[in-house]
């Protein structure tokens, strides 16, 4: 016997023309099988029915709105702004799914090994408006290459419209973290380096480092290093490049960049 | 006041510098996105995540869009994607999960439906039930008959022929009764004997 399969849904729904309704009827007469799946169908319909709507959290999409202000703040277009939701926001809209994650990945292996405490030590071509970072902002968020791109296209060509981690705002996520989950911001700066694996006598990631962002990157919990590359001679940087690596064993897990 | 200006002209507006219509279009969209991602994921958290990557994805990809056709059908598929991407990398890295949160229920860790589903009649209401319809029923069920929209609509997003969501849609509908534990009054054996006789 051949079961209307592609009809039974909409007899449920009673959205039937009048012909193929009494051909599905004239089956169900026959048919224990269909008359089975259409009570249960009709049953399932009107439990779906009562399902209510969550209200979705409120700052969801702020990290790319965000991306878009930046993105428009130095395109020819005249835009209207205001506000600029930092990104630290990106930390409220995903609650965090991978806290007990991140204390497993978080305790470096070179905690401490540093070789300069003095924050992005070796980092070169100064971009006189943003300071350089000096903190480790976390982040309960999971990136991808979208995500990542986004973060590095964020950085238009006017320093005004920055992210840092000098703001004075603080991470709403990160005061939720335990000192335990931190990474400390020497060993954030050495991961990065390392991940260069630097020759002797050389220095780490070209650049000045801007942001420090502990975080995740396609599940794998992640430090992101936000470089500002310019041409050198005091001109401002004209190159953004975010690197992304492993906070387990430093290995560079992505890296991209665009231009200011 | 005017009407409310439609999604293809406050994406002509963003493309055109102004970040305002950007941001129009997400909080116009985000309830409907998140509730999206949360009924096909079955968890507010991965939810979230689906639903933040999906609008960095519109975004990223929003030069793309060239309208022919409509915003929500576009952004209705990045949001699917968006749920699938995060669902395999769940089904990657069960382990990962499992070591990192060990009070996570195993139910969410994509364990198989439950051998005693009888036992579990009159206790499973809709929105538990559904984690366990098979994802791509899920995804038509969810965008059918909690998101009302139209099978033309669902197999555009979805990129299959018509017939094929409606098919899912039933499949999926008879799946989640089954899984609430209900029951019919009459026998469902698929194929008895003295029906095949009669």
């Amino acid at each position: 016997m051949r079961h209307p399969d592609e009809l039974l849904a909409e007899y449920v729904d009673g959205a039937l023309a009048e012909g193929e309704r009494a051909v599905v009827e004239r089956h169900l007469d026959s048919c224990e099988r269909c008359r089975g799946e259409v009570a249960l169908a009709r049953a399932a319909r009107e439990a779906l029915a009562s399902v209510a709507e969550i209200p979705a959290p409120g700052d969801l999409g702020a990290a790319a709105i965000a991306g878009a202000r930046r993105r428009a703040a130095h395109e020819p277009a005249p835009a209207s702004r205001s506000g600029q939701p930092g990104w630290y926001r990106w930390a409220g809209a995903a609650a965090g799914i991978a806290a007990a994650l991140l204390v497993a990945a978080l305790v470096l292996p070179h905690v401490g090994s540093s070789p300069g405490e003095e924050p992005a030590a070796g980092v070169a071509a100064p971009s006189a408006a943003l300071p350089e970072a000096t903190s480790v902002e976390a982040q309960n968020v999971d990136y991808d290459l979208a995500g990542v791109e986004a973060l590095a296209t964020s950085y238009g060509g006017q320093d005004r419209a920055f992210g840092s981690n000098n703001q004075s705002s603080q991470i709403p996520v990160a005061a939720e973290a335990t000192p335990a989950q931190r990474i400390p911001f020497a060993a954030a700066v050495a991961c990065l380096d390392r991940a260069f694996t630097v020759p002797a006598g050389q220095r780490g990631p070209e650049g000045k480092l801007v942001r420090v962002i502990q975080a995740r990157f396609r599940g794998t919990p992640a430090i992101l290093g936000v470089y500002l590359i310019g041409p050198g001679a005091g001109q401002p940087a004209d190159i953004v490049r975010v690197l992304v690596v492993s906070s387990g064993d430093c290995s560079i897990l992505t890296s991209t960049q665009a231009t200011t | 006041m005017g009407p409310p200006e439609r999604d293809e002209e406050l994406v002509r507006r963003f493309l055109r510098g102004d970040a305002d219509a950007f941001e129009r279009l997400v909080e116009r969209h985000r309830q409907r996105v998140y509730n999206l991602c949360l009924r096909i994921l079955g968890d507010p958290e991965d939810a979230a995540d689906a639903a933040q990557d999906t609008f960095l994805s519109v975004l990223t990809k929003l030069r793309q869009f060239r309208g022919d056709a409509a915003f929500t059908t576009w952004m209705h598929r990045v949001t699917v994607n968006a749920c699938y991407d995060l669902s395999r990398k769940r089904r990657r890295q069960p382990m990962l999960r499992l070591a990192g949160d060990p009070d996570l229920p195993e139910a969410e860790l994509g364990s198989p439906v439950p051998d005693h589903a009888e036992e579990l009649a009159g206790t499973h209401d809709a929105v538990a039930a559904l984690k366990e319809v098979p994802e791509e029923f899920r995804v038509a069920l969810v965008l059918a008959d909690l998101h009302d929209m139209a099978y033309e609509q669902i197999a555009k997003v979805l990129d299959v022929p018509i017939g094929t969501v409606k098919s899912r849609v039933h499949r999926g509908r008879v799946a989640l009764a089954r899984a609430m534990g209900i029951t019919t009054r009459e026998p469902e054996a698929p194929f008895r004997a003295s029906e095949d006789q009669s």
